[in-house]
C-alpha cells in the first residue's frame, strides 16, 4: 500500500514567505521556523510547519532545511513589494500579514506556488493548492513520499521503512476554524414544498374553471 | 318535426353534457382534498423549514445511534494499519527558570487517537481527541488543532469540538473548573480562566502563544443554540500541571 506522509497546509506558509538571508550551514527544523516567522509568515502557518518538520525530522537532511530556507528567500523577493515602506516583515501583526497575502497580485501568487512547488519536488513533498472560493488564499495540501514508495497499491509493506511512514490528509489551510456545528442542508426541501405548492395551486385552479363552465 | 328534432339534439346533448359533468364531478371530489392536501403541505414545509433546522441537532443528539464512542480499536482512515509510532525524545524547557529536560513524545498521525479530555464539573468525560480538525475527524471526537503546538509542548494547545456531540456541554464550563487532557506520554492539567466568543476567522484566541501554556477549547456559538454559525466560543484555561509518564523509545 502506498504509504505517504501529507504536510497540512504548513506549506502554505510558503504562499506568505519574505525574503531573510539565512545563512547557508546545515539548517534545524526550528531554524527552518524561525526564517519562515521573520520573513512574514503566518503564526499558524509556522505552527504547522514547525509541527511537520519536528515529528518528520528524520525524514528530511539538513540539505533539504537549507533548501527550505533559499526557497523562502526566493520567494520573499516577490513579497517584498508587498510590504508597506516602514515596516519590518519581521515583526508584522498577523492582521498585517493577512492583508499582505491579499493584497498580492494573482501573478505573484502562482509564482510563488511553483516556486513551493518546485521545493516539493526536490524534498521529495507533492504539493497540491486550490484557491479558495472566499478568494481569501489558497488550500495547500502536501504528500510526502517515503523514499522507495512508489505509486502503486501493495499489501505486503514491503516499501515500509523505518522512522517516518506516516500518511494524513490534506487540511484546508483557510484560516478559518473548523466548523463545528450541525448542518441541514434544507434548499432541497424548500423546492420540493415550492413545487408542491405551484403544482396543486395550479390543480386546484384548473379544477374550479371547469367546474365553472360546467 | 323540427321541433322535436331540436329537442332531441339539445336532449342528447344534455344527456352526454350530464355525463361529462359526472365525471368531471367525480373527478372533483376525489382529486379536490389531495391538491387542497398537496398546498397545505407545501405551506407548512416552507412555514417550519427554519424551526426544523434549528431542532433538529436536538433530536439527532436524542436518536441518533451513530453518536457513540468509536471503537477503541479502530484505525485511522489515513494510513496503514502497520504504521510505527513516531516515538522520539527531545528537549523541553517548560520555565524560563528551569533547565530543558528530556522528555518522551509520541508524534501523532493525522487522523490517529491522540489523547482523552476531561472536564468532570460538567459531565465531559473521556472525551477522545483525535489529530486533526477535518468534519470526519470531528465526528469521531475532539479534534486536535494542528496548526497548535503539539501536546506537552510549551505554548497554546487548542481543541475542537462539535456545539451538538462531543462539545455539547461546554458552554457550561465555569471559570475555576478543572481540565485534563491526557496521551500515553503526558497528562496535563488546565484551569479555566475565561471564555470568548469570536468570528471564525478570527485567531486572537487560537494562536501560538511561546512561552506561555494555554488551553482553548472551541466550538460553534449559535447565541446558545445548537447549529452552524460563523462564530465560535472559546474556553480560555491555563496549565495548572504537566505530569511526563514513561514511554519506551524503540532502539533504532
Amino acid at each position: 500500500m502506498k504509504i505517504t506522509k501529507i504536510v497540512s497546509a504548513a506549506a502554505v506558509s510558503v504562499v506568505m514567505a519574505a525574503s531573510m538571508v539565512m545563512s547557508a550551514s546545515a539548517a534545524t527544523t526550528a531554524e527552518v521556523a524561525a526564517a519562515a516567522k521573520a520573513n512574514g509568515v503566518q503564526d499558524y502557518n509556522v505552527q504547522q510547519l514547525s509541527n511537520f518538520l519536528e515529528a518528520n525530522e528524520k525524514a528530511f537532511t539538513d540539505a533539504q532545511r537549507d533548501d527550505m530556507i533559499s526557497t523562502l528567500n526566493e520567494t520573499g523577493k516577490i513579497v517584498d513589494g508587498y510590504v508597506a515602506e516602514g515596516k519590518d516583515k519581521a515583526t508584522l501583526t498577523e492582521e498585517e500579514r493577512t492583508a499582505l497575502f491579499k493584497s498580492m497580485k494573482e501573478e505573484d501568487r502562482q509564482a510563488i506556488i511553483k516556486a513551493l512547488t518546485d521545493l516539493g519536488d526536490k524534498v521529495n513533498v507533492e504539493v497540491t493548492t486550490a484557491k479558495r472560493g472566499d478568494g481569501n488564499g489558497y488550500d495547500v495540501s502536501a504528500k510526502l513520499k517515503v523514499p522507495g514508495d512508489d505509486s502503486k497499491t501493495s499489501s505486503d509493506g514491503a516499501n515500509s521503512s523505518k522512522g517516518g511512514k506516516s500518511a494524513v490528509t490534506p487540511v484546508n489551510n483557510d484560516g478559518k476554524a473548523p466548523a463545528t456545528g450541525n448542518s441541514v442542508d434544507g434548499s432541497a426541501a424548500a423546492l420540493i414544498a415550492g413545487i408542491s405548492i405551484a403544482l396543486a395551486g395550479a390543480g386546484i385552479v384548473v379544477v374550479s374553471k371547469k367546474n365553472k363552465e360546467n | 318535426m323540427s321541433e322535436r328534432k331540436s329537442a332531441k339534439t339539445e336532449h342528447a346533448h344534455h344527456h352526454k353534457h350530464s355525463k361529462s359533468n359526472k365525471v368531471l364531478r367525480t373527478v372533483s371530489f376525489v382529486l379536490t382534498p389531495f391538491l387542497l392536501l398537496l398546498f397545505v403541505f407545501g405551506l407548512f414545509s416552507l412555514a417550519l423549514l427554519k424551526p426544523y433546522n434549528n431542532i433538529k441537532p436536538y433530536l439527532d443528539t436524542v436518536f441518533n445511534p451513530e453518536n457513540t464512542l468509536p471503537d477503541e480499536g479502530q484505525i485511522s482512515i489515513y494510513h496503514s494499519d502497520d504504521l510505527e509510532l513516531n516515538v522520539r525524545e527531545i528537549e523541553i524547557q517548560e520555565d524560563e527558570t528551569k533547565d530543558p529536560e528530556k522528555h518522551t513524545i509520541i508524534y501523532p498521525y493525522y487522523g490517529d487517537r491522540y489523547g482523552t479530555l476531561n472536564i468532570e464539573s460538567v459531565g465531559m468525560k473521556d472525551i477522545p481527541v483525535y489529530c486533526g480538525t477535518t468534519l470526519d475527524i470531528l465526528e469521531l471526537g475532539a479534534g486536535w488543532d494542528y496548526s497548535s503546538v503539539f501536546i506537552g509542548k510549551v505554548g497554546r494547545v487548542v481543541l475542537w469540538g462539535h456545539n451538538h456531540t462531543w462539545f455539547y456541554m461546554l458552554p457550561q464550563v465555569q471559570n475555576g473548573d478543572i481540565v485534563t487532557l491526557e496521551t500515553d506520554y503526558v497528562k496535563m492539567t488546565y484551569i479555566v480562566k475565561d471564555r470568548a466568543v469570536f468570528h471564525e476567522t478570527d485567531r486572537t484566541y487560537t494562536h501560538t502563544t511561546p512561552g506561555e501554556d494555554h488551553l482553548t477549547l472551541g466550538t460553534c456559538w449559535n447565541n446558545g443554540m445548537l447549529g452552524m454559525s460563523v462564530y465560535r466560543l472559546g474556553i480560555l484555561c491555563d496549565l495548572v500541571s504537566r505530569e511526563w509518564k514513561e514511554v519506551e523509545v524503540p532502539q533504532e
